[in-house]
């Protein structure tokens, strides 16, 4: 059997045989390292998933040591962040990176999610991978929106006031719903302790396993690439896929190179400029929460800001919340609402191609937006965007049905 | 021809940007703050900082969040010069820096008590910090005899008025080399 030659090959370490014979390690490596076959000619859109992970990692160890200090009390939760940061070995570094990584994370994600809609990533056979990339989307925005709450700055707490009332909008249960999300008649030391429950167990570990799901699913299809076209329909007389090379070695060699540069980019971002001039941390979370005293101007963190613009373009609060809600589920209805056949940008028509230049200008003016008063020219500005942001996906139906597409290779290409 | 179609494309992407931000400056507020042009690497200038907080400013501010001895070490003085030249009250090294003035005290004392400055730089700025110290000026209307440019009404008196003199000779000196 050509498993078991594989096998002798495999460890020669008599310790990993033993251990390969009770358990499928060999079997693992090989279906998802180094005979997972991807296309060679992945470009720069395709590091973001790996990178992804990495900033997940990064998340996880430096909120282990988070939670060793960080107390979840209201009288407590902001002196104790202020004693990580000034009194624990190297505190500042576990929230700087923490809360800098908060942002990156974002960063990542948003630039992945593109690259899904450049290349057609979402389309059939991938569509699970998709949903399962939103649901991740949906748990990291939970997760993100849970952990703005616990340093319970002054921002914290009215951020909290401003998301967990938009359920109150909902017709005659948001009451009720609003107080048993808050488990007290206000935002309150209860509202503290549960959304650090959510933060650190909860939402993670939803977030592990739809990380594991999306990545046994992209495996078992097989990654798309900048071309479009399925690997597999053109495979060698040993059944591998003449455009793919393996995962390990090649592609993680070349993913550590990135990996460095992303390291080298966001630790810049964590030593240098931790707060990003008020985006990453805003100046007004550095006060405690004070009920009686409302900021200025309350805006959430930049990863939210273009829904928050899409959310305060309307007028009537339950519609605008009705408007949030679709705006962040709209994605997830993009594999059906995409009707054109070809996958990738590079062989699809103008239409697509504008369309989607449109929506990233509406996104990235939206997020802009969402960080100024929601008056005047900037209102009219977030309206416009709001309603183009919503015809990319409303429209999608239409207009790629028109698409004149170009003819699509049988192998992938390095330039076009 | 490629190149031209992205040409054009990326200045439709600039011109729409352009426009979002063009209408974002109308709004933006000018001030007439002068820079702090504090530099963290002097350490002798953090010296005199710390030195000016605990003769003028921690009768009545504490720095709950910083410990004695970690300030030293950030501004570089050794234990017994923080223990003969900034710790007055008793307080060990390794305690944070405290005030002993009661909240109610100071509410009924001053309108307000005297907020803790830990943080006031980061919700503030250098820049404000050092521009409300500069903006006093006499106001027979108020308690303390002073108001404030930076903070109108501010119940703070003008405490390092006897600095007064020092400041002006070299605020011209400052202010020639801002120009």
């Amino acid at each position: 059997m050509p498993s078991d030659n594989k096998q002798e090959v495999y460890f020669s370490n008599p310790m990993l045989k033993w251990v390969d014979e009770r358990f499928p390690l060999s079997k693992v490596l090989r279906e998802h390292a180094t005979e997972y076959y991807a296309s060679k000619n992945f470009n720069i859109w395709y590091i973001f998933g790996v990178l992804s992970t990495v900033v997940l990692v990064l998340m996880l160890l430096t909120g282990i040591f988070l939670t060793m200090n960080y107390k979840p009390s209201a009288a407590e939760a902001f002196n104790s962040v202020e004693y990580i940061m000034r009194s624990v070995e190297y505190g500042w570094l576990m929230r700087y990176m923490h809360s800098t990584g908060a942002s990156f994370f974002f960063i990542v994600l948003y630039l992945h999610m593109f690259r899904g809609m450049l290349y057609g990533s979402y389309k059939n056979p991938r569509e699970l991978i998709w949903l399962l990339g939103m649901m991740l989307y949906f748990c990291l925005m939970a997760e993100a929106f849970l952990g703005y709450i616990l340093p319970w700055g002054n921002m914290s707490y009215w951020a909290a006031q401003v998301i967990v009332n938009l359920f109150g909008t909902i017709p005659f249960i948001g009451d009720t719903l609003v107080e048993w999300i808050r488990g007290d008649y206000y935002i309150s030391d209860i509202t503290l302790n549960r959304f650090f429950a959510l933060h650190v167990i909860a939402v993670p570990l939803a977030i592990l396993g739809l990380v594991f799901a999306h990545i046994v699913a992209l495996h078992h299809i097989g990654s798309n690439n900048p071309d479009g076209i399925e690997i597999k329909d053109n495979k060698d007389a040993q059944g591998k896929p003449i455009d793919g090379v393996a995962f390990h070695p090649f592609h993680t060699s070349k993913d550590l190179v990135w990996i460095t540069i992303f390291l080298i980019l966001y630790f810049g971002a964590v030593f240098f400029a931790p707060e990003m001039g008020g985006l990453f941390l805003e100046v007004d979370n550095f006060e405690p929460a004070n009920p009686l005293k409302t900021p200025e101007h309350i805006v959430p963190s930049w990863y939210f800001t273009p829904y928050y613009a899409i959310l305060r373009s309307i007028p009537d609060s339950l519609l605008g919340f009705i408007a949030l809600v679709s705006a962040v589920l709209c994605f997830v209805f993009l594999p059906w609402l995409d009707k054109c056949k070809v996958k990738s940008i590079r062989y699809r028509g103008w239409q697509y191609k504008v369309a989607l230049a449109i929506f990233v200008i509406s996104f990235v003016s939206l997020g802009y937006l969402g960080m100024q008063p929601s008056s005047g020219i900037y209102l009219i500005l977030a309206r416009l965007f709001t309603v183009l942001y919503f015809s990319f996906f409303l429209l999608m139906p239409f207009y790629t049905r028109l698409e004149k597409t170009k003819p699509v290779p049988d192998r992938v290409v390095y330039k076009k | 021809m490629k190149i031209v179609n992205k040409v054009i494309l990326l200045s439709f992407f600039l011109s729409l940007f352009s426009v979002v931000y063009s209408a974002s400056s109308v709004e933006k507020k000018s001030n007439d703050y002068l820079p702090a042009l504090n530099d963290i690497t002097d350490s002798k200038s953090l010296q005199r900082g710390a030195r000016n907080f605990f003769n003028y400013c921690a009768g009545c501010h504490s720095l709950k969040y910083v410990r004695y001895n970690q300030m030293a070490k950030d501004i570089g003085i050794s234990e017994e010069q923080l223990n003969s030249y900034l710790i007055f009250t008793g307080a060990a090294p390794q305690d944070v820096i405290s005030m002993n003035m009661l909240e109610e005290d100071g509410n009924r004392w001053f309108g307000k008590a005297p907020p803790d400055l830990s943080m006031i730089t980061r919700v503030n700025s250098n820049t404000y910090v050092y521009n409300f110290l500069r903006s006093f000026y006499p106001d027979k209307d108020s308690p303390t005899g002073v108001n404030n440019k930076v903070k109108d009404g501010t119940s703070m008196p003008n405490i390092l008025w006897v600095l007064q003199d020092e400041m002006e000779r070299k605020n011209l000196i400052h202010s020639f080399l801002i120009l």
